[in-house]
């Protein structure tokens, strides 16, 4: 097309009688030439661009079409995921009893699930699903249990807001008890009996840390309920409300100072305190439980844990001390009770339990990410250590533990247990156990 | 199957935390005046302000890298860490060294942290840049970082070994001190 135009113009300049100078006529048509030489290789360049065009079309066209549909959504997937945190950790243990084999028992202790949701920056959900025993049902015994179910609101300044069910901040293992983490295939008798792990409360927090390594955390929260008390070689576990239609008249307030300035110390301590009669609810609600009308019964406990972890090292110690107000008064309501009906037979509250341990474990042995760590843990407890006047102690509440084992970690998330535990005042329950765990 | 999805998860992360710094940014013009800035910067700290927190009034160009296969074999060999970042968000600093950015898991949260190198390759420092789980935030403490100074790759960089653990905060400082690793032999085998 453009070749024609040109040819016409050339004709139409040969033929023009403008150029008479034949010298004139010659130069003119030189350079059109030359404009038609350059046009020539210009169209040759446009046409091999239209073939590479042409060719590069054909084999989009022969090529299976492509999917964007599921690039979409995997981002949205992974948009939500990366909002939505999965974790969890679980136990089984077998414990073997020297002195009483029909007592021995495998279980699948813990099979727990973290749930968290992150909505911005600042907020953010977090939960934990406990089911323990393997198996839940009205004539089983395991049971299914919400450890920690809380909303988290960060302020810019690094001071945090918990509101919902979490957990308390005493000793080591209640707020880290990922089998991983700690010694032994059991935990320890003194955060089991005096401080009681899993120890959760409904209520507000508010927490953070300092830029010199001071961590702090108080709060408002529900506490116990002193009428439900059932067991006493574990006070505080057989009081606590977990939430569960918590009995709300009394609050408590706890706190907790933890010093971390220096790398591998942990230094730290809490305090809780809050009535425990709850306006004596339990037998406004059934008067054919005892009335403890008038009674606060005010429960305070209190730990200081240390800890020192350096070159494969892992030292620590462990004291708590609880306190049960009004206990003589609570006490001689109980007896009366008794008294009063002779097929009850109702527990007597202690006004004092305490409990302390140390544990040194050092890791022999490390390769990649597998290790091998014995330890060795002596602990002291009595959950009956003061009882009010005329009230006996019964010796089965108070011992001297020994435990001596080791933990194996294929992975420092996984983790298999072995170990031997010696109780010095009651030998009954000398036993060796063994244990796996997970974290995720 | 799940491998991919992590990748697609750390990469999607990153770009959030990098965007969410430039939102951090905004936001300390208003608050901050109340509350003391030393503080704040320990929480959160945006591309800029770790670089300035690291190389104070440096000159810093940006080095982005791309690891090939090989890197990234090498890498893991060297470090024992997985490689989950092909793309190193790298800068080089006029003055000599590196300002590298990093994120690794806490627990189950991601932690978005800055390593400075010095000329010679050592950790001149590291700063937590986003820390966002409610526990183990204890990774962010001055003198808990301060471990990391002058390591090199020759280091074993070791939880409870030459790097002290912090209790109740095991995986996250585990994770850390893993990425400052993967971070240094990066350093040795793809920008040196």
């Amino acid at each position: 097309m453009k070749k024609t135009t040109l040819a016409l113009m050339i004709a139409c300049a040969l033929s023009s009688p403008a150029f008479a100078d034949e010298a004139e006529l010659k130069k003119e048509i030189d350079s059109l030439k030359k404009l038609l030489e350059a046009q020539s290789a210009q169209l040759q360049k446009l046409q091999t661009q239209a073939n590479a065009l042409a060719d590069q079309q054909a084999k989009i066209a022969a090529a299976p079409a492509p999917t964007p549909a599921p690039a979409a959504v995997t981002n949205t997937a992974s948009a939500l995921l990366a909002d939505t945190t999965i974790g969890g950790y679980g136990e089984i243990t077998y414990n073997n009893y020297r002195n009483d084999r029909s007592r021995n028992q495998a279980d699948l202790k813990r099979f727990v699930l973290f749930f968290g949701h992150r909505f911005n920056d600042q907020l953010s959900f977090n939960s934990e699903v406990e089911w323990e025993h393997a198996v839940t049902s009205a004539t089983d015994k395991g049971e299914t249990a919400l450890e920690q179910a809380y909303l988290n609101y960060q302020f810019a300044s690094g001071v945090n807001v918990k509101a919902g069910l979490f957990l308390m901040p005493f000793g080591f293992l209640n707020q880290s008890h990922e089998p991983p983490v700690f010694y032994g295939v059991e935990r320890n008798e003194v955060e089991t009996r005096i401080i009681p792990s899993t120890w959760r409360e409904g209520g507000v927090g508010v927490y953070g840390s300092t830029d010199s390594g001071l961590a702090w955390d108080v709060g408002v929260v529900t506490g116990f309920n002193g009428a439900k008390f059932d067991d006493p070689g574990q006070p505080l576990r057989s009081v606590h409300q977990e939430l569960q239609l918590a009995k709300a008249h009394d609050l408590s307030y706890y706190g907790a100072l933890n010093y971390h300035g220096v790398p591998g110390l942990t230094v730290g301590g809490a305090v809780f305190s809050g009535n425990s009669f709850q306006g004596n609810a339990d037998f406004i609600a059934d008067n054919t439980k005892p009335n403890f009308s008038g009674i606060n019964g005010r429960v305070t406990l209190w730990d200081v844990h240390t800890r020192w972890q350096d070159h494969g090292w892992d030292l620590q110690a462990l004291y708590s001390k609880g306190r049960i107000g009004d206990a003589d008064r609570i006490d001689s309501v109980l007896l009366a009770y008794n008294i009063a009906n002779p097929t009850a037979n109702l527990p007597y509250v202690s006004s004092e339990f305490y409990g302390w341990l140390t544990q040194a474990a050092y890791t022999v042995w490390e390769s990649g990410d597998m290790s091998l760590t014995p330890f060795v843990r002596y602990e002291k407890f009595n959950t009956q250590s003061k009882m009010p006047d005329g009230f006996a102690i019964d010796p089965a509440n108070a011992d001297r533990v020994t435990t001596v084992g080791l933990s194996f970690k294929p992975h420092p998330q996984v983790v298999f247990k072995a170990d031997y535990q010696k109780f010095k005042d009651n030998s009954i329950n000398d036993r060796f156990n063994l244990g796996m765990g997970y974290m995720f | 199957m799940r491998i991919i999805i992590i990748n697609v998860l750390l990469s999607g992360s990153l770009s959030s935390a990098l965007k969410l710094n430039v939102k951090h940014n905004q936001w300390i013009w208003f608050p901050v005046a109340a509350i003391s800035t030393s503080i704040y910067a320990t929480t959160y700290f945006n591309v800029e302000q770790a670089q300035q927190a690291i190389f104070p009034g440096g000159k810093l160009t940006p080095a982005a890298a791309t690891l090939t296969d090989e890197q990234i074999e090498r890498i893991e060999k060297q470090s024992g860490v997985n490689v989950r970042h092909k793309d190193i968000q790298a800068w080089k600093v006029a003055a000599g060294g590196w300002f590298i950015l990093d994120e690794v898991v806490g627990k189950h949260e991601f932690i978005t942290y800055a390593i400075g190198l010095n000329a010679d390759g050592s950790v001149k420092q590291v700063e937590i840049m986003d820390y966002r789980e409610s526990y183990g935030y204890q990774v962010r403490d001055a003198e808990w970082r301060q471990q990391f100074v002058g390591k090199t790759v020759a280091d074993p960089l070791k939880l409870n070994q030459d790097i002290r653990n912090i209790s109740g905060a095991t995986l996250s400082s585990k994770h850390i001190a893993d990425g400052v690793k993967r971070v240094l032999a990066t350093y040795a085998i793809a920008l040196k």
